[in-house]
């Protein structure tokens, strides 16, 4: 019955051909609908907002872009960020980003649809994950066949691992940046496949927009070199790949120098030399080449031979030199923390003070892809047995993703594809064998012995249709319906399992704003914690539009984005003493803090305080990476040892050391605390420690704001006292006077001990 | 701040007055009225005074009269921000107009047009209401975080009529029986019992003029709520026929006028105070009352959707209850956007041919007293609406027309920008009522463009599959 089925529905060869087009064309329409989709969970929870920290540099970019044109942010000087020092925006930023989602307002202007440029730039992620899942079904396509490419499309829309970079307001470099990578490398494979300067071309056309848009664009720059160099290694040079990767390669060089932050690191820095390398050599093989052809002669070529490794060691020998004199720049720090997970922390803390900076953990490769992970090694075995030229592609594309997505969490990004791409090669080979409604005829005349070991074979061959290998085969199939269902049966299982999974973990883990935090009130209502937007509401609503808020580095695009004011440090991070500066301030006591934090003309000093609400994500815990820092700077004037009990534990109850107890951090964040609860009762949640009743007294700083949940408390910075007192004696002659009414001025002595000379800035 | 409405006429007659009058700088009345009895309240309970003078006036002169003038004395940065007057027996409404004298005495003339022409010896009774804004000045000026809010008023003890009064009498009215301080002359003519002030009744005090000393009175008093001022109001009326909806979105900046203050803000206080809900002169909470019927209320402000709001709404009435994000102490600032929709056939009606009729609110707005420093109010009416008229409730200082390009719009909106500055929340809830044609020529342009541009998009698509742009076979 089902054959019947199948004959009138593809009677006709033409009809067939325009049927399959247009399911192609619905199914990744709804791939792409889907995987949009699935990324509104934060929009439809809260509310259209932009996500995190780094996505408000962005959003703030892109307002500046749509607002002052793009020639204003290709200039911009942004005075309001690193106070005093400003940063080189336009120059120190990848453009793409901002230029795309300006370029997508301009243009729904133009066509009278006056989108706001906050909802482009919430939006733009999820629109950019339909436009990957169309590139990875390309790719794939390219690879196997266009099914594989559908499931491709279709793993890559929902796969978690690229999901939790590009959810709705997730505004980031890679919400189109993964989308360029698979765009590129489908032109590289096109290109290679052709031998064809246009399709070159487009690559370095993509790959330049991809340089625009993201730093990441050095793993492209590597490996498509990489590919030709394993591909030469095999003997397989042809002049499809000299065209391929010269055209590429030329045209993706100059274009990516004319983005500023780029400039002149193509030819400069190690990180790009491979591709030139691998440039000057394909220039060596094809001459060699070519030279054969001319000249078939046996010792020649050996000579040639001989040539072109004195040349290739010759020219390695001259990297070497011109890294050593400094013409080109070592690898930087970032690259060898790739190689050794613990160079960071030694030497680089500010890198590996982020999170996302941390080696991955074993179960997050499963959270983050589900069942195919352990189907990527299936589908690159796929690639061995057929092992075309893109074939190769993907196996070096998988063992390089692979080593870095374990070296560091965010990199788990760039294995999502090839993983979405191989595990697809594999379930498509799965299913186009057992999925065959005919069973092989030629097959049941054999003798029941030989049947079950083809069988076995064409289960573990996979593809039976298109390939040089299977082609000469005889047709072969599986005979047993029962195989074919149970193992059809437990596919489905595990697909469905895959998309639930999907959508659990995009609900849970990915789709919080970060900005905005939910609870449950006791009804089950939905309760949401805006603190942060409250204080930085506050900052922009009730101080002076020049304050300078001094605030740890994290939250510096965030005050600059919704608070709209200059901050000292930011999520920039380009200049580490100046974080050791802020770092500096916290980790001391008010006397040098205060001296600090008057010579950078510091208004107000934000904090982040999670004890009353259990936030643990407050300046507490993160206070030892600012103390870190600031003793990369100050070896003598911070210690961080200081800062742990005898016992070598970190506390912040009544064993807290002096240090502790007197940093600026540690006084803002518990000043007036304890009172909150009855005597004796107060309490840190977070680190679910007893703290003393008698709170610490702040003298240099005034408590300005604080937010309802006592999560932002904001610090006014006091000016110098009037009668030219220090804040000491000034705060002990007042509450002197104040208490002399009740207690015979017992306090204004005890007050007055305290006081010290205070360095005015 | 204190321009006016149909200038040109109302200096012309100042003018002549002007040219007329011995002192030069402020205008002169003709003598030709008394005033028999006069009543004047001085209501201080919202965050504004509104001050209502009712009074009997007698024609003394021989000829009949239309014109009657009252000034208010708007000291500082005091203005008037508007008056009304009607005839108190029948209850018919008169024309005041303010007089352009440009002088620097602060006291504001109006010109009241009375409601028939005063034939000699007629007396009329006249109920003249003004509202005055920035005259109560927070004393002291800083407070701590939890202490009482007091206001102080400074007035007139005489109400400085241009006219003779025989017998005359000022009430005023305090928003809180907590009254520590107000004026007393030594003789009996002060009374004060509960929330209310009585000054007189003094006899036959003579016409006020400008150069007298003004002898004053001054109360201050406990005012328990916050001084609203919204600074600017932005609201926008949207009407779209197609989508059956009237859009209402308001954007408000807000300040807090009471008294400043004196330290930082304590959260710790404010939280440990809140339990048992303390009146505070900090806007903690607004209660924004809308028609019947509305739906899909929104609260958002800069950086985004605020939570802490509450919607309800049946046929009859609802209340949009938004709390901003942190309380507005005295000095403090605060923006933030409202909107809603409603459904259009409750607010629009057929006309004749093509023509509609509009009736919406001019002003809505909060049930704490609000003064408006600048009142935008946009009309923004379907695409192609051509011949627009409207009768406003109170008078419009400013107004502009142009299109509002917006969604799919070819030509763009036909939009009326009305201004008025300084408004009291006197004034809301009353109806603008807005004429203007549309053809079905103009109602069925959108979707023709949209019909058009998806068929030309189609076609273009379809043109460039078939061009073939490979290169060699």
């Amino acid at each position: 019955m089902a054959s019947s089925i199948k004959a009138t529905l593809f009677k006709d060869p033409a009809s067939t051909e325009s049927t399959r087009n247009i399911l192609k064309v619905v199914i990744l329409l709804v791939i792409a609908a889907v995987s949009v989709a699935s990324r509104l969970f934060s929009v439809i929870r809260f509310e259209s907002i932009i996500h995190e920290f780094d996505p408000w540099f962005n959003f703030r970019a892109s307002k500046y872009l749509v607002k002052n044109g793009f020639f204003d942010f290709w200039n911009w000087f942004d005075d309001r960020t690193w106070y005093p020092l400003g940063r080189v925006t336009g120059g120190t930023l990848y453009p793409g980003l901002m230029v795309t989602s300006g370029a997508i307002w301009h243009f729904l202007r133009m066509i009278s649809l006056p989108v706001d440029i906050r909802n482009i730039c919430v939006l733009l992620a999820p629109g950019f994950s339909g436009l990957t899942a169309f590139a990875t079904y390309l790719f794939t396509a390219e690879m196997k066949d266009s099914s594989a490419g559908l499931l491709a499309a279709a793993f890559m829309g929902i796969a978690p691992g690229y999901i939790s970079r590009s959810v709705a307001g997730s505004y980031d470099n890679e919400a189109i940046a993964i989308f360029l990578l698979m765009f590129t490398f489908y032109l590289w494979i096109k290109a290679a496949k052709l031998g064809s300067a246009m399709w070159g071309g487009l690559c370095a056309l993509f790959y330049f927009y991809m340089v625009s848009a993201w730093g990441g664009y050095v793993f492209i720059t590597n490996l498509i070199p990489l590919h030709v160099f394993v591909l030469i290694l095999m003997g397989r040079y042809s002049g499809r790949i000299y065209v391929a990767y010269s055209s590429w390669y030329a045209l993706g060089t100059l274009a990516s120098m004319q983005i500023p932050f780029v400039g002149f690191l193509p030819i400069r820095t190690s990180e790009h030399m491979a591709a030139l390398g691998i440039f000057g050599l394909i220039q060596l093989v094809a001459f060699v080449d070519y030279l054969r052809g001319q000249v078939p002669s046996k010792h020649f070529n050996t000579l040639l031979r001989a040539i072109v490794v004195l040349i290739a060691v010759v020219s390695f020998v001259g990297l070497v030199t011109l890294t050593v004199t400094g013409v080109i720049a070592p690898w930087s720090g970032r690259f060898y923390s790739l190689w050794d997970t613990g160079y960071a922390k030694i030497h680089i803390p500010i890198i590996a003070s982020v999170s996302e900076h941390q080696p991955t953990a074993w179960p997050s490769f499963f959270f983050d892809l589900n069942f195919l992970i352990w189907l990527f090694p299936a589908g690159v075995y796929l690639c061995f047995r057929q092992l075309r030229d893109e074939h190769v592609f993907i196996i070096v594309y998988a063992v390089m993703s692979s080593y870095f997505a374990g070296v560091m969490v965010r990199l788990m990004l760039t294995l999502t594809p090839v993983v979405c791409v191989a595990a697809a090669m594999a379930v498509s080979s799965i299913l186009d064998t057992y999925l065959e409604i005919e069973s092989p005829e030629e097959a049941a005349e054999e003798s029941d012995s030989k049947k079950s070991k083809k069988t076995k074979e064409a289960a573990a061959s996979g593809s039976n249709t298109g390939g040089f290998l299977s082609s000469k085969a005889p047709f072969i199939g599986i005979y047993s319906f029962t195989s074919k269902a149970a193992v059809v049966a437990s596919f489905s299982v595990y697909l469905v399992m895959f998309v639930l999974h999907c959508t659990w973990v995009t609900s849970n883990a990915y789709s919080s704003p970060s900005v905005v935090l939910a609870s449950r009130m006791p009804d089950g209502s939905q309760h949401i914690i805006d603190d942060f937007r409250e204080a930085y509401y506050w900052l922009r609503k009730n101080t002076p539009y020049d304050a300078k808020i001094a605030s740890w580095w994290d939250y510096g695009y965030q005050i600059g984005g919704m608070a709209d004011r200059t901050t000292l440090v930011d999520n920039n991070t380009w200049n580490n003493t100046h974080i050791a500066t802020v770092g500096k301030a916290m980790a001391s006591s008010e006397e040098v803090s205060y001296e600090i934090l008057r010579k950078h003309e510091v208004d107000y000093v934000l904090v982040i305080f999670g004890g009353l609400l259990g936030y643990s994500g407050d300046d507490i815990n993160k206070f030892l990476w600012m103390v870190r820092i600031a003793e990369g700077v100050w070896p003598s004037e911070v210690q961080e040892r200081k800062f742990f009990t005898s016992r070598g534990e970190y506390k912040i109850d009544h064993d807290a050391t002096d240090t502790m107890k007197n940093s600026l951090m540690y006084k803002m964040s518990y000043y007036k605390y304890a009172s909150m609860f009855p005597p004796g009762q107060a309490t840190d949640r977070v680190r679910g420690a007893k703290l003393p009743q008698e709170g610490p007294q702040i003298h240099t700083i005034e408590e300005a704001f604080t937010t309802e949940n006592w999560i932002v408390r904001i610090y006014k910075v006091k000016d110098l006292d009037q009668f030219g007192r220090d804040h000491f004696a000034a705060m002990a002659f007042e509450s002197g006077k104040k208490r002399a009414g009740k207690k015979a001025g017992m306090a204004g002595r005890a007050g007055g001990k305290k006081g010290r000379r205070l360095v005015r800035a | 701040m204190r321009s006016s409405p149909s200038r040109s006429r109302v200096s012309l007659l100042a003018t002549l007055l002007l040219a007329a009058s011995h002192l030069g700088s402020a205008l002169t009345v003709p003598q030709v009225y008394k005033n028999t009895n006069l009543l004047r309240t001085i209501d201080a309970s919202k965050a504004y005074i509104k001050e209502t003078v009712a009074v009997i006036i007698e024609n003394t002169s021989d000829k009949p009269q239309t014109d009657y003038y009252l000034p208010f004395s708007v000291p500082g940065s005091s203005a008037v921000s508007y008056v009304e007057c009607k005839d108190k027996k029948e209850n018919t409404p008169c024309k005041a107009e303010a007089v352009d004298d440009n002088s620097d005495y602060p006291l504001k003339y109006y010109k009241i047009t009375l409601p028939k022409t005063l034939q000699p010896k007629d007396q009329i009774t006249l109920s003249i209401t003004a509202g005055l804004t920035g005259a109560l000045e927070p004393i002291p000026a800083v407070i701590g975080q939890s202490d009482k809010q007091f206001l102080s008023y400074t007035g007139d003890k005489y109400v400085p009529s241009p006219y003779l009064t025989e017998k005359q009498k000022t009430k005023f009215r305090a928003a809180n029986g907590e009254i520590p301080e107000y004026t007393v002359y030594g003789g009996k003519d002060v009374e004060k019992s509960g929330y209310t002030i009585t000054y007189g009744p003094y006899d036959d005090i003579p016409a006020q003029n400008s150069d007298d000393d003004r002898i004053t009175f001054t109360v201050r008093f406990e005012f328990t709520n916050p001084v609203v001022y919204m600074e600017k109001l932005e609201r926008d009326i949207e009407v779209s026929h197609w989508g059956n909806n009237l859009a209402i979105e308001e954007r408000y900046w807000m300040t807090n006028n009471g008294a400043k203050l004196r330290d930082q803000f304590s959260r710790l206080s404010w939280a440990t105070t809140s339990y048992y809900n303390p009146p505070t002169a900090a806007i903690k909470t607004l209660l924004f009352p809308l028609r019947g019927g509305s739906k899909d209320a929104y609260y958002t402000d800069e950086v985004g959707n605020v939570s802490t709001s509450r919607f309800r709404s049946d046929s009859r009435e609802a209340v949009l209850d938004i709390k901003p994000r942190f309380p507005i102490f005295g000095g403090w600032n605060y923006s933030f956007v409202i909107g809603w929709n409603n459904d259009l056939p409750g607010y629009l009606r057929k006309g004749k041919g093509d023509s509609y009729i509009l009736k919406v609110p001019l002003l809505q707005g909060p049930t704490a007293s609000t003064s408006y420093g600048t009142v935008e109010v946009r009309l923004i009416l379907p695409e192609g609406a051509t011949d627009i008229k409207y009768d406003s409730p109170v008078p419009i200082h400013k107004e502009e027309r142009f299109l509002h390009k917006t969604f799919m719009d070819t030509l763009g909106r036909t939009t009326v920008k009305l201004t008025i500055d300084n408004m009291v929340d006197d004034l809301k809830n009353r109806d603008i009522i807005v004429t203007y044609n549309y053809s079905a020529m103009a109602a069925f342009r959108k979707p023709l463009t949209v019909l058009v541009s998806v068929f030309s998009l189609y076609a273009v698509s379809a043109v460039l599959g078939k061009i073939d742009l490979s290169i060699g076979k």
